[in-house]
């Protein structure tokens, strides 16, 4: 059996993440205007407040899963245990069907970077996260996915791509995956890999969640912005992650230069019209020759 | 070959250089010694991209909860402030959100802004409106809960009030200064006027709203626990009021701080 079906992960349809500038619509709105919701857990990590009241409001209408960027994973600091803790709160207000954080480091002596930093692609970088996730998900008690970032250096120490990486940390701490698709197009163009390879290597029955996102092209680098449009090459790689993983949960990421909300929701529409066309595709053939890709490994 | 501690440990410290890297020769070899560099970029190219993204960040937080002090200093000097402020407060936590909880304490400590309390004190009433925001919460107050209860019972009463309530003594109105800035309405520079402020939390949005001595004092007394006879006592000495005078005030001030929302219950021990 894979993650997934292991650990029951619904398909939630696809989703955008709980953003300030959609708060009133969202909340006041009498219709269902999204499959699901994504928050920044740090964001919801507080005493009271409107915060956690908009937060009530919003999980007693749609799922909300929350997807962390202070865990640090890779940080070899010890991990933050209030953090945790603080977390663990979080996950008992919303009993959401996964967590996620990010394959990072974003913790050194003393001080929260408060970015997310690439590990170098070691042995050592894998014995270190594939201890500390097995001890997440042993104080959490929930499925756990870890995304993919983006990445604008490439370390010395690197031994082996970035996929290998992810896989054998996910296979080895048992752990669900969050693939980003942007992320993996951004660090290709920054590193001159094929971005389908990276797609093709990820074990995916471990894939829970996807996120999808538009990033912004400074000339001899790609930043991850969040702050567009999802771009076509990256839907290109969406399709073909869609077509290896199977209906898994999709998320729009859109951070600055929030547009309105119906931009937005369109282009959730557009991924929700891609991702069924795809999964009826992947069911007729799935039919035709009597292999059902949802049982794969992973 | 270097572990992934002495990595971690050399790129922190790297991405905290406030300027550019490629400045630095011991931070270029540095780079070249991490980084592998790519066809477009070099190795300290890739490296100063992190720290480029780390200022970027942090100021547009210090600059999201100091508005008013970034709009009293200019935004080069609030820059400068930013970096100085970050160098000596490196993040402690895991959220952003408090990324500037030792500005009030820095400003007032550390040269030149310490020459100005002004700004200090500007931080002061900043943080407290980010400390009601997502402070505790409380049940409302239960007006059912002191129904029955006699005239002696009152003395001995511990007022709770709202957790998240911020009280604040100002030798400015810095609370209108900063209001003024919030809003772009181009402020001067305020009169010195000693004035009591409460920041808290309404049902939609902050609010801050002045109080006299007396009611600060009480307030102050109702904050620490003290039961309501010895507040009136010490709140009354404290801002220098007759007792009798400051104890017909007491109606008035319940009436109008419940129905702010500040007193949340009324406990009556035993």
């Amino acid at each position: 059996m894979s993650f997934r079906e292991r650990h029951s992960i619904p398909d939630l349809g696809v989703g955008v993440g709980f953003r300030i500038p959609h708060y009133g619509h969202v909340l006041e709105s009498t219709e269902t205007l999204m499959d699901w919701f994504e928050i920044i857990s740090e964001n919801f990590l507080v005493d009271g407040g409107r915060p956690l009241e908009n937060l009530a409001r919003l999980s007693a209408k749609y799922r909300v899963v929350p997807h962390g960027v202070s865990l640090a994973i890779g940080s070899v600091e010890p991990l933050d245990q209030e953090y945790l803790s603080k977390l663990g709160v979080l996950l008992q207000r919303l009993d959401p069907p996964w967590v996620s954080d990010h394959l990072c480091w974003g913790r050194a002596p003393g001080v929260h970077i408060h970015d997310l930093l690439p590990l170098p692609y070691t042995r050592e970088a894998i014995e270190h996260v594939v201890e500390r996730v097995k001890r997440v998900q042993g104080t959490l008690e929930r499925p756990f996915a870890l995304e993919n970032v983006s990445s604008y250096m490439t370390y010395r120490e690197s031994t082996m791509p970035e996929w290998e990486l992810v896989a054998e940390i996910s296979e080895r701490a048992d752990c669900g995956l969050l693939l980003d698709c942007n992320n993996v197009y951004v660090s290709a163009r920054n590193h001159g890999f094929d971005p389908a390879s990276y797609i093709d290597a990820v074990p995916a029955g471990r894939v829970v969640q996807m996120h999808l996102a538009g990033h912004t092209d400074k000339g001899r680098y790609v930043l991850d912005t969040h702050s567009d449009h999802v771009k076509d090459e990256v839907w290109e790689l969406y399709r073909r992650a869609i077509a290896r993983c199977g209906a898994v949960s999709t998320l729009i990421e859109w951070d600055e230069d929030i547009p309105e909300w119906d931009e937005l929701a369109a282009e959730a529409a557009k991924a929700r019209t891609m991702r069924a066309a795809l999964l009826g595709e992947r069911k007729s053939a799935a039919a035709s020759t009597g292999v059902s890709r949802g049982a794969e490994a992973g | 070959m270097a572990s992934l501690a002495e990595t971690q440990a050399a790129l922190a410290g790297a991405l905290r250089r406030v300027s550019s890297l490629k400045e630095d020769p011991e931070l270029v070899g540095l780079a070249e010694r991490i980084a592998t560099g790519s066809d477009r970029l070099s190795p300290v190219e890739q490296v100063d991209i992190y720290r480029e993204q780390f200022w970027l960040r942090h100021v547009d937080v210090l600059r999201d909860d100091f508005t008013s002090i970034a709009y009293a200093l200019g935004e080069h000097a609030f820059e400068r402030l930013a970096h100085e402020y970050l160098t000596s407060c490196p993040s402690a936590s895991f959220t952003l959100r408090d990324l500037g909880e030792q500005m009030a304490r820095f400003l007032g400590t550390q040269a030149p802004w310490s020459e100005d309390p002004f700004l200090a004190e500007l931080a002061k009433v900043e943080w407290a409106f980010v400390d009601a925001f997502d402070g505790p919460d409380a049940p409302p107050f239960d007006a059912s809960s002191i129904t029955g209860r006699s005239e002696d019972d009152w003395p001995g009463a511990r007022i709770v009030l709202h957790p998240a309530l911020q009280r604040l003594t100002l030798a400015w109105p810095s609370h209108d200064y900063r209001i003024a800035a919030r809003k772009g309405e181009d402020p001067t520079r305020p009169e010195p006027r000693p004035c009591h402020v409460v920041v808290y939390r309404g049902p939609e949005l902050l609010h801050c709203l002045e109080v006299d001595r007396d009611a600060a004092a009480m307030l102050d007394e109702l904050a620490r626990g003290t039961p309501l006879g010895a507040a009136c006592e010490r709140a009354a000495e404290t801002s220098g009021t007759d007792i009798a005078a400051f104890q017909d005030k007491l109606a008035g001030w319940f009436s109008e701080w419940t129905s702010l929302g500040w007193i949340r219950a009324v406990r009556f021990d035993a």
